[in-house]
C-alpha cells in the first residue's frame, strides 16, 4: 500500500477460502476412483518383538478381500532420508507400537478391518528400549542390529576458542532442559490413493508437503524410477511438518494396488495418527553459558541427547538444527556442541514446525532469561545487547542480509508492558508476570550444494487469464494466495484472473516443497521471476499489436496502456487472444528455475545456507493460580520480521496458529508412553491441545526489513511464530511466581509442586 | 455393529416387550455417543438396537412443587438450558454444560451419563449430589432406586440395558432453603475430561447446614460420596469458612485418585479435590444465604 502496490502487503482473503468453507474443496478422502479398494494396515501391538510367523490364509479367504500383503510381497528396499532404516512392512522384527506388519485391500472398510483380525501373527516379545539413558546403557537391546550402541547419528561442532573464552568470562551458568514429544494434530488424517496404469506408471494422490521428494522416496521404496511415479496433491488439511515426508502407507498402498490390480485408498484413522504420526523429536539439552558482568554473551557449550524413536526420518536433520541455529541468534565468540540421536522403541520422530529450533530455543531462551535475572540484568536488554544485526556474518557463516531482531524485541517488550493487569489478585492467590523470548529461523535451507530453489511455470490463456504452476504445496498456509498476489502484482492484472494450478509432479515444475519456511521466499521468487519474464514476452507482443514503444507500455488492472497516447489501450485478454489465435503464434509461456544466491553449508555445517534469516520475539503475560498451579496465558504480543508481508491476513493467521501450537507445546502437550514403551496418549481424548477457549488475546506486530533477495522483500514466517512461545511462557511464569521450570510441558502439576516443594517431600 | 435392526418403540410398554422378546440380544440406545463407539470397537455387541428417544413420555423435564423429573430421552443440553434447573439446581446445569462438546451435549442423554457409569461423568456427579432417584421399568415391573446405588464398577451399571429401562430421574426439592454447586478442574477450557470434579448440595435452617451431600469424581471406581466431610458439616454455620475448609480437607482424604500418566499424580489430584470441594461448598452456602 505504502509502495503503491495493488496486492502486495494487503489483507488479501485466501483465494481458496470460499471452496473450503462451502465444502467444495476436494481433499484426499473425497476422491473416489472406479473399482477403488479400501486399504488397511495391521500394526504391531508391541514396542519391540520378533515376528516368528505370519499366517494370512484366513484373511485371504474372506469374501471381498482382494489382496493381503506382508514383507514377502514388498521389495526389500530400505528407505528414509539421510539414514535409510525403514522397510515397507516389518521384516523379522517390530520396533514400536504401530509398526506396519501386514496390509489388506478389500471392497470396503468393514471387510478390510475384518480381514486384519483374521491375520495371525506370532510374536516373541523383546525388552523395549524407552528412554535415551536405557538405549545408551552398555548392555542395551539394539533397536536395529546394524546400529551399534543405538546411536543413529552424532554431531560435534566447534567454532572459536571456547576454552579460552570460558576462562575469561565473569559468569558461567549451567543448566539442563527437557522438551517433549509433540503431535502435529493436523485436522486431516494423512493418506494416499495408489493406482498403476497400463504403462506401469504409478499415480499416488496424497496431500503431502513435499511432492517431488515423495515421488522419489516412493520410487526408492518400490525400486522403480522416479519418473515412473506421479504424485498428485489434492487440498491438504494441515501438515505442520509431519506431512513433509512419506510414511510406510504410501508404498504399502502401491504394493496393494499392484497385487489387487485395483486402485487402493488408505486413509489413516485418528487412532493410527496418534500412534504413528511423526512427532517433534524430544531432547535433553545441557547448556553451559559464559557471560560478562555487563551482559555480553561470550560463549556457549551444549550437549544434546535426542530420542529418535524407532526409525530416523528427518530427526538427524532436526538434531543438526538444534545443534547449530541458536549459535547464530546472538553474537557469541565461540560455541561447541556435542549431540547424539538415539534409537528407542517409541514412535519415530521428525520435524514439526520449528524443525529443531523449537527445542533449542526453549532451552537457550529460558537459560538467558534465568542467567540475566541472577546477575541483576534485564533479560531483554541482554538480548538486545547481543542480538545479531544486518551485515553480520555469524559463527556458522550465515550472512545476515536483513534482520529485525532488535526491533522485534523492542516491540514485544514495550507492548507487553502496556495495559498489564495488577501483579496480584484474590489476596495474592493469583500472580501475574510477563516474559519475552526471541528466535531466529530460515527461509530455505541448502544442504551442501543441493538445489534450494524453486521453479515456476506461467502461461497466458487466450482470455487473458494467467495460469501459475508451482511444485510447492499449499497445506493451508496460504501459498496459493501468495503466488496469486505476486503474479497479479507483477503482471498488473486482477487477482481473479490468476489461476493457481493443482500440484502434479508430471506437470508442475520441480520444487522441494513446503518446509524450512521457504515457500513464499523461494517459491514466490520463482513465480515473480517467471511472471516478470512473461510480462516482457507479452509486452513485446503488445508493441506490435498496439504500434507502441515497449518502454511506453504499462499494464494496470488488466489493461495495456500507451503512456504517450492514453487513448491507445487494449485489454490484456485482447492482446493474449491475438498472440494465441493469430499468426503471431506467441508462446506466452515461461518456465523459470530459480536458485537463491547462497553457497550452502560445508561438511562441518559452515556456510550461508538460507536465502533469508527470519526473526521474531513474543512478549507474554500470564497468570498463575498458586493453589492449583494453573497457568493462564492472558496476552501475547507477537512481533515478526517477515521482510515484507505479502499477505497481512496470512501473516496474522500464521501468528495465531503458531501461538496456539506454542501454547500447547508450552503447557499441555506430550505424546506419553509408559515405562514399557506402550503409548498412553492414543486418542484426542487423552492428548490435549488448546481450543479457541484457551487462546489469549493476540497483538500481532509486523516488522518489515525488506529483504534484498526475497520476492518484494519477503521472508518466511510459518515456523517462527511457534518458536518463541514456550520459552516466553516459561519466562513469564518465573516473573510471576519466581519458579523456573525446565521440563516441557509446564503442566499445572509441575508448577504446583515447584511452588509447594515442602508438600512434595511428603509424597510417596 | 448391529446388522439386524434398529427400532423405535412408541411407548415404554412396547419397549419392554421388545427387550423381553429378544431375551438379552437387544440393547437400548438413546444418544448413543458411547454405545456407537463401543459397537464399532466391538466392546459390546447387539442384534437389535431399541431407540427410546421417540417415546413421548421420556422426552420431558417436568418441574413440580416437590420434585423435578427428567425423562430418559432428555439431553444434557436440554437440562443445562432448562430455566428452573439453571436457577435452582445450578450444580446440575453446570455439570451438564461441562460434558463433551456442544455436539455431544445436543445428543447425549443425562440418563445415559448415569448408565455409562463413568467415575468422571460431570452430569452424573452433579445428579448424585442432588440425591436423584431413578425410576426403572422392566418386565418385572416398576421400581425406584437411588441413582448412586446403581454403580457396580468402572463403566458397569446395575441397570442392564438389554432388560430394563431407566424411564426418568427424580430430584426431590427440599422444603427448607438449599444450595447446589458444581466445580471441575480440567487441563483446558472445553472438550476435556476433568482431572477432578465435584458437586455439592446442602440445606440450611437458620443459617446452619442441616443436610449436605458431596460427590467427587474421578477419584474412585464410581462417583464418590465424601461421607466423613458431610458428617462434620451438619450444624455448621454457613459463614464458617474455616469449617468449610476443614471439610474440604477431609473430603480430599476420602478421595482415592490413582497416579496416572495422563491425569497426574494422585497426590496432586487430592490437592485439587480440596480446592474444588471448598469452592463448591462456599458457592452452595452463598446460594442459601442469597436465597436463590
Amino acid at each position: 500500500m505504502i509502495r503503491g502496490y495493488r496486492y502486495i502487503g494487503h489483507k488479501q482473503p485466501f483465494i481458496d477460502a470460499k471452496e473450503k468453507v462451502t465444502g467444495r474443496a476436494r481433499y484426499l478422502d473425497d476422491i473416489m476412483l472406479p473399482g477403488m479398494l479400501c486399504g488397511k494396515i495391521l500394526r504391531s501391538p508391541y514396542p519391540h518383538a520378533k515376528i516368528l510367523a505370519i499366517d494370512t490364509s484366513e484373511a485371504e479367504k474372506l469374501p471381498g478381500v482382494h489382496a493381503v500383503i506382508t514383507a514377502k510381497d514388498c521389495p526389500p528396499n530400505r528407505f528414509g532420508l539421510s539414514i535409510p532404516d525403514v522397510n515397507i512392512l516389518a521384516i523379522d522384527k517390530v520396533r514400536y507400537v504401530g509398526d506396519e506388519v501386514a496390509a489388506v485391500a478389500a471392497d470396503n472398510e468393514g471387510t478390510a478391518e475384518e480381514a486384519l483380525r483374521l491375520i495371525k501373527v506370532e510374536y516373541e516379545e523383546l525388552p523395549a528400549v524407552v528412554e535415551v539413558d536405557d538405549a545408551l546403557a552398555p548392555d542395551a537391546q539394539l533397536v536395529h542390529s546394524d546400529k551399534p550402541g543405538n546411536v543413529a547419528t552424532r554431531y560435534h561442532l566447534v567454532r572459536g576458542d571456547i576454552d579460552a573464552d570460558f576462562a575469561r568470562c565473569d559468569y558461567i551458568f549451567e543448566d539442563e532442559f527437557q522438551t517433549s514429544r509433540v503431535h502435529g494434530c493436523y485436522m486431516e488424517p494423512f493418506g494416499a490413493i495408489a493406482e498403476w496404469d497400463q504403462r506401469d506408471r504409478l499415480t499416488v494422490w496424497t496431500g503431502i508437503q513435499a511432492a517431488f521428494h515423495a515421488r522419489n522416496e516412493i520410487a526408492l521404496a518400490l525400486g522403480i524410477k522416479p519418473s515412473q511415479v506421479r504424485v498428485k496433491s489434492p487440498y491438504i488439511g494441515g501438515g505442520f511438518g509431519a506431512k513433509i515426508w512419506i510414511r510406510n502407507f504410501h508404498p504399502v498402498a502401491a504394493v496393494l494396488a499392484r497385487k489387487s490390480g485395483r486402485p487402493v485408498k488408505i486413509v489413516l484413522t485418528r487412532e493410527e495418527e496418534m500412534l504413528t504420526t511423526r512427532p517433534r523429536t524430544p531432547a535433553k539439552i545441557k547448556i553451559k553459558l559464559g557471560m560478562m558482568a555487563d551482559g555480553t554473551l561470550v560463549c556457549k557449550e551444549t550437549k544434546i541427547w535426542a530420542n529418535n524413536g524407532a526409525y530416523s526420518w528427518a530427526a538427524p536433520k532436526i538434531l543438526l538444527n538444534m545443534s547449530m541455529r541458536t549459535d547464530c541468534l546472538y553474537r557469541f565468540k565461540s560455541t561447541k556442541t556435542e549431540s547424539l540421536l538415539v534409537y528407542t522403541n517409541l514412535v519415530p520422530t521428525s520435524g514439526f514446525r520449528g524443525y529443531g529450533n523449537t527445542q533449542m530455543h526453549f532451552a537457550l531462551e529460558s537459560m538467558i532469561d534465568n542467567a540475566s535475572r541472577k546477575i541483576g540484568l534485564d533479560p531483554v536488554a541482554v538480548r538486545i545487547k547481543n542480538a545479531v544485526r544486518q551485515g553480520d556474518v555469524t559463527l556458522h557463516g550465515w550472512k545476515i542480509r536483513s534482520c529485525g531482531l532488535t526491533e522485534c524485541l523492542e516491540e514485544a517488550y514495550n507492548r507487553i508492558r502496556v495495559g498489564r493487569l495488577p501483579k496480584e489478585a484474590q489476596g495474592g492467590r493469583i500472580k501475574r508476570g510477563i516474559g519475552v523470548a526471541c528466535m531466529n529461523h530460515v527461509s530455505g535451507n541448502r544442504g551442501g550444494d543441493n538445489f534450494d530453489g524453486s521453479a515456476a511455470m506461467v502461461r497466458f490463456h487466450e482470455d487473458g487469464r494467467l495460469f501459475v504452476y508451482s511444485g510447492e504445496s499449499d497445506m493451508g498456509q496460504g501459498a496459493r494466495t501468495v503466488f496469486a498476489q505476486i503474479a497479479a502484482e507483477t503482471m498488473g492484472i486482477p487477482i481473479d484472473d490468476i489461476v493457481i494450478m493443482p500440484l502434479d509432479t508430471d506437470i508442475s515444475p520441480f520444487g522441494y516443497g513446503s518446509y524450512s519456511s521457504r515457500v513464499t521466499t523461494v517459491g514466490g521468487k520463482a513465480v515473480y521471476l517467471a511472471t516478470k519474464q512473461l510480462k516482457e514476452q507479452f509486452l513485446k507482443l503488445a508493441t506490435k499489436v498496439m504500434q507502441a514503444e515497449v518502454d511506453n507500455l504499462e499494464i494496470k488492472d488488466g489493461l495495456v496502456y500507451d503512456r504517450l497516447n492514453p487513448g491507445n489501450k487494449k485489454s490484456v485478454a485482447d492482446v493474449a487472444r491475438i498472440g494465441v489465435r493469430t499468426k503471431e503464434g506467441a508462446a506466452l509461456t515461461v518456465y523459470y528455475t530459480y536458485d537463491p544466491p547462497t553457497e550452502g553449508s560445508d561438511a562441518e555445517g559452515y556456510g550461508d545456507y538460507s536465502s533469508a534469516y527470519n526473526y521474531g520475539a513474543h512478549g507474554i503475560e500470564v497468570e498463575v493460580d498458586t493453589e492449583t498451579g494453573r497457568v493462564k496465558v492472558l496476552r501475547v504480543v507477537a512481533a515478526h520480521d517477515v521482510g515484507t508481508a505479502i499477505n497481512i491476513n496470512g501473516v496474522i493467521g500464521q501468528i495465531a496458529g503458531g501461538i496456539a501450537q506454542g501454547l500447547g507445546y508450552g503447557l499441555l502437550e506430550n505424546v506419553i508412553h509408559d515405562n514399557n514403551g506402550m503409548p498412553k496418549t492414543t486418542s484426542l481424548r487423552h492428548y490435549i491441545i488448546p481450543t479457541i477457549k484457551d487462546m489469549p488475546q493476540i497483538e500481532p506486530v509486523i516488522v518489515e526489513t525488506n529483504d534484498p533477495i526475497g520476492p518484494y522483500g519477503a521472508k518466511g514466517v510459518g515456523e517462527p511464530t511457534l518458536i518463541p512461545t514456550a520459552p516466553a511462557i516459561a519466562n513469564a511464569i518465573e516473573d510471576a511466581v519466581a519458579v523456573r521450570l525446565k521440563d516441557l510441558p509446564l503442566t499445572s502439576e509441575k508448577i504446583f509442586w515447584a511452588l509447594h516443594s515442602q508438600s512434595k517431600e511428603g509424597r510417596k | 455393529m448391529s446388522d439386524k435392526g434398529y427400532v423405535f418403540p412408541t411407548s415404554i410398554d412396547k419397549c419392554i416387550v421388545l427387550l423381553t422378546k429378544h431375551a438379552g440380544a437387544a440393547r437400548l440406545i438413546a444418544g448413543g455417543t458411547d454405545l456407537m463407539l463401543f459397537l464399532r470397537e466391538r466392546k459390546t455387541q447387539s442384534r437389535i438396537l431399541v431407540d427410546i428417544t421417540r417415546i413421548p413420555e421420556l422426552q420431558n423435564i417436568e418441574v413440580g412443587p416437590e420434585q423435578v423429573s427428567i425423562g430418559a430421552a432428555v439431553t444434557h443440553a436440554e437440562v443445562a438450558l432448562n430455566p428452573f434447573v439453571r436457577k435452582s439446581l445450578s450444580a446440575l446445569a453446570d455439570g451438564c454444560e461441562s460434558v463433551g462438546s456442544p455436539q455431544i451435549r445436543n445428543i447425549a442423554t443425562l440418563v445415559g451419563n448415569v448408565v455409562s457409569a463413568q467415575p468422571a461423568a460431570d452430569g452424573a456427579v452433579a445428579l448424585l449430589a442432588l440425591g436423584a432417584e431413578a425410576e426403572i421399568v422392566s418386565a418385572a415391573g416398576r421400581r425406584r432406586e437411588l441413582a448412586e446405588n446403581l454403580y457396580v464398577g468402572v463403566g458397569r451399571s446395575k441397570v442392564d440395558p438389554s432388560e430394563e429401562l431407566i424411564t426418568r430421574l427424580i430430584v426431590k426439592l427440599p422444603t427448607q432453603r438449599f444450595g447446589t454447586a458444581f466445580a471441575r478442574y480440567a487441563p483446558r477450557e472445553a472438550l476435556s475430561l476433568p482431572l477432578v470434579n465435584t458437586a455439592v448440595w446442602l440445606t440450611a435452617n437458620r443459617g446452619r447446614i442441616e443436610d449436605v451431600r458431596i460427590v467427587m469424581g474421578p477419584v474412585a471406581t464410581h462417583p464418590l460420596r465424601a461421607w466423613e466431610a458431610e458428617k462434620i458439616l451438619k450444624g455448621v454455620d454457613l459463614n464458617d469458612g474455616i469449617a468449610l475448609k476443614e471439610a474440604a480437607q477431609i473430603a480430599a482424604r476420602e478421595a482415592h485418585p490413582r497416579d496416572s500418566l495422563l491425569r497426574g499424580s494422585g497426590q496432586y489430584r487430592k490437592v485439587l479435590v480440596r480446592e474444588l470441594v471448598e469452592k463448591a461448598l462456599k458457592s452452595a452456602a452463598n446460594q442459601v444465604k442469597e436465597g436463590v
